[in-house]
């Protein structure tokens, strides 16, 4: 079920009611209906999968409860691996099945053997790479004596399940999330509101410029060996805020989803646009992800210790890792690598945790060195988007090479209409909006502070009018295939 | 919690009645339109006795006028750029539905006709401008356009198509005739080979909805007793031999297919491009229609 869809308007409105008005007496229950409206939610898509929620669930709650009884240490890392085999093998087989076959079949072609090719017609499961890594985190965490593992199934399977994020993320740590499914949920209304705030947030973005850019960088990345090297700059571009919109879109309304019900979810994009550089901006996109990473494969390969060399290793293994992650295609895995390149000259010069407070937060205003430096990290990130977007290695490299080869500032090759005008006022005032709210939790926060509610029940009217009016043939968020 | 639904069911409330507002922008729609075919259908102004659906093949190369001039019968043309047998279909549905049924109905048929790669489809962009109708409404979300809230939220029937604020003047190729063609006196700028290539036909490309949607619309005409002739408007190529068997196994014995002589279609200055007719193309099609319908005395 979308988020933007009649189906979800009705069931969160539904679930919300039940949750407070006919399940908040016993936190059990409370937490049961959680389980329930979770698995129908993910059901909805398609029921069978249910079963490797189910299994993953299960199977790292018996892990959790097994490690607490066994010191070995042996012990302890055979159920670890039992766990992450298990996890990321059905993650492997379901996801990475076929890629790994294709590329047996071509290197064995390669080298003049012929092997008949089947491939596997298999279904991806919406949300495996995530509830997948939401779980290891678990078993991880307790493995490392970091958690207590948890006697209470329910709320086991509530953290595996949450719906708010169940599909698409923030991937939550047990440490987290987990223990907000033992205690009590009290309604906070300041919480709710800004929460509502926030779905809104994220539906303006998903419906309003994500899915619009979506149309041109279709027709774009489809005909691009048609255009002229400025259409092929604004197809970068308009992907470059299609993916934000469309993955930050998801997280706000998961975020705000979860504060309905009391649960407070970790902040998954903090403005990545507004970066100095490329390690500003891993620090500020898809946050869970990165630091997921950072936590259970950057640190336990040695991190930052040991030389320059060693590091920047590391640093190569987890974009490369973190491409593959995205989905079995090489131009995933370049995407990393490319990420990989930008990111390791700053690591050689020390120049990587050198932005932390964000930028100009005691100004209104950047200086023009930070505009440069914003509009600088905003190209390269593009350029390697293009990549994550094309079909092929070979199309992202020819698309590139045509973009930048034929720039020509006054040549529109697609017709100029309505959808670039709607973009060029939605993507402005989109920027403009979380430039004002960067310190915030999310874009349209900065509506609080109106003082007249008048003023801000207009704001939601306007936007609320305009999702309905864009929103067309409901477009799947992108990080749906992930 | 109180507060919280108080405000939430109040802002809900205000939006309801505030949203009404929008409506000048559907009762200022339909006027700003240029084509008002569909509009004079759902208004009962219909009532020819031939009409012809079809694509933009039959909106460019069939003249109403002509086969209202030659055999007397009241005629227009509803072909829509773009549109397949479903779009077809809708307007047939919508036809009899507001008018008298018409005595003969011609539908033009691409080769692309039962093709779901085709880039012929249904056209709700003209049913937008009439959203404010509520067959159109309900038309639009039987076909999966919008929601059932269009039925009480008049911003849920509204779309970017919606908000224009001067009359639409159409292009000279796009400008609408008396009868309902767009017979358009253009040559083709660029020199054109007619090409005489074969293809065979590709079952796995072909759309379940479309075939359904063509039975469908013989059976309408069939049990409605209106007389239902079949053209394939010439084109720049040569017809697809293997799509005639294709088309003739799903068409009913009944309704006969028009089939021009492609020998006189191989002179580029009857084109616009190499899909369309242009006005003595249309002429000249027109003519050949006419001369098959009254020597096998089809209508």
């Amino acid at each position: 079920m979308l988020f933007n869809s009649i189906d979800f308007a009705v069931f969160l409105p539904l679930v919300f009611a039940l949750y407070w008005f006919v399940f908040n007496r016993n936190i059990k229950t409370q937490n049961l209906l959680i389980v329930i409206a979770s698995y129908v939610f993910y059901g909805w898509w398609e029921w069978r999968f249910l079963s490797l929620i189910i299994l993953s669930t299960i199977l790292d709650f018996i892990i959790g409860q097994m490690l607490v009884c066994t010191e070995r240490i042996h012990h302890r890392r055979l159920l670890l691996w039992t766990s992450i085999s298990i996890n990321l093998g059905l993650l492997g087989y379901f996801k990475y099945a076929n890629f790994f076959l294709d590329n047996f079949h071509s290197a064995f072609t390669f080298f003049g053997f012929h092997i008949a090719q089947k491939p596997l017609a298999i279904i991806l499961p919406v949300g495996i790479s995530f509830y997948t890594f939401q779980t290891l985190s678990y078993t991880i965490d307790v493995y490392r004596n970091k958690l207590t593992p948890t006697n209470d199934f329910i709320s086991f399977s509530a953290f595996v399940s949450f719906f708010p994020q169940l599909v698409a993320g923030p991937i939550e740590r047990a440490s987290h999330l987990l223990p907000q499914f033992y205690h009590q949920r009290v309604f906070n209304y300041h919480k709710a509101v800004d929460g509502l705030r926030q779905i809104l947030w994220g539906l303006f973005k998903k419906v309003l410029i994500a899915d619009q850019c979506a149309e041109i960088v279709n027709d774009v990345f489809h005909s691009y060996d048609e255009l002229s090297g400025t259409m092929l700059f604004f197809g970068a571009v308009g992907f470059s805020f299609q993916i934000y919109c469309d993955f930050s879109g998801y997280s706000d309304i998961a975020i705000g989803t979860a504060r309905l019900f009391g649960f407070d979810l970790m902040q998954n994009f903090n403005y990545p646009y507004f970066s100095r550089n490329i390690a500003e901006f891993w620090r500020r996109w898809h946050i869970s992800l990165s630091t997921w990473f950072r936590d259970y494969l950057y640190i336990p390969l040695g991190g930052s210790s040991g030389n320059m060399w060693r590091r920047i290793l590391n640093t190569l293994v987890i974009f490369i890792v973190s491409g593959f992650w995205h989905g079995a295609k090489w131009t995933f895995i370049v995407w990393g690598a490319i990420n990989a390149i930008f990111f390791i000259p700053l690591l050689l010069m020390r120049k990587n945790r050198k932005f932390i407070e964000v930028v100009a937060h005691d100004r209104l205003l950047p200086t023009m060195k930070e505009i440069l430096q914003i509009g600088a990290t905003f190209i390269l990130t593009s350029i390697a988007w293009v990549f994550f977007r094309a079909e092929s290695v070979a199309a992202a490299f020819a698309y590139i090479i045509k973009m930048i080869a034929f720039l020509e500032p006054n040549y529109f090759q697609i017709e100029l209409n309505w959808r670039f005008g709607f973009l060029f006022v939605f993507i402005p005032i989109m920027l403009a909006t979380e430039w004002l709210s960067r310190k915030q939790k999310h874009g349209l926060a900065i509506v609080a502070s109106l003082s007249r509610p008048a003023a801000r029940w207009a704001v939601y009217f306007i936007i609320i009018c305009l999702i309905f009016i864009m929103n067309s043939a409901e477009q799947e968020f992108i990080y749906f295939q992930f | 919690m109180a507060r919280f639904l108080a405000r939430v069911l109040s802002f809900v409330l205000l939006f309801f009645f505030a949203e009404k507002v929008l409506l000048l922008f559907l009762i200022t729609s339909p006027k700003l339109e240029y084509d008002k075919r569909l509009e004079k259908i759902l208004n009962g102004q219909a009532n020819e006795e031939c009409v012809v659906f079809g694509s933009s093949r039959s909106a460019f190369g069939i003249s109403a006028e002509l086969i209202q001039d030659s055999l007397n019968l009241n005629t227009y043309n509803y072909s829509y750029k773009g549109s397949d047998i479903t779009f077809h279909l809708f307007l047939l549905k919508t036809y009899l539905k507001f008018n008298k049924k018409p005595k003969c109905v011609i539908l033009a048929i691409d080769e692309s006709e039962f093709s779901k790669n085709s880039s012929l489809g249904f056209r709700p962009d003209r049913l937008y401008p009439l959203a404010l109708n509520s067959y159109i409404n309900q038309s639009l979300i039987d076909i999966g356009d919008r929601s059932h809230l269009s039925k009480i939220l008049i911003v849920s029937r509204l779309k970017r198509y919606n908000f224009k604020f001067k009359k639409i003047i159409p292009e000279m190729k796009d400008s609408i005739r008396e009868n309902g063609s767009m017979t358009a006196r253009i040559k083709a700028n660029t020199k054109m080979i007619y090409s005489e290539q074969q293809i065979g036909y590709d079952y796995t490309t072909e759309s379940d909805m479309k075939l359904t949607a063509f039975k469908e619309f013989q059976s309408i005409c069939e049990n409605s007793g209106i007389k239902l002739v079949f053209d394939i408007v010439p084109t720049f190529h040569q017809v697809q031999t293997s799509f005639l068997e294709r088309f003739n196994s799903v068409k009913k014995s009944n309704s006969p297919l028009i089939l021009h002589d492609d020998s006189l279609f191989q002179n580029q200055n009857l084109f616009i491009d190499a899909s369309h007719l242009n006005y003595n193309g249309a002429i000249i099609h027109t003519r050949y229609l006419l001369k098959e319908l009254r020597e096998n005395q089809l209508l």
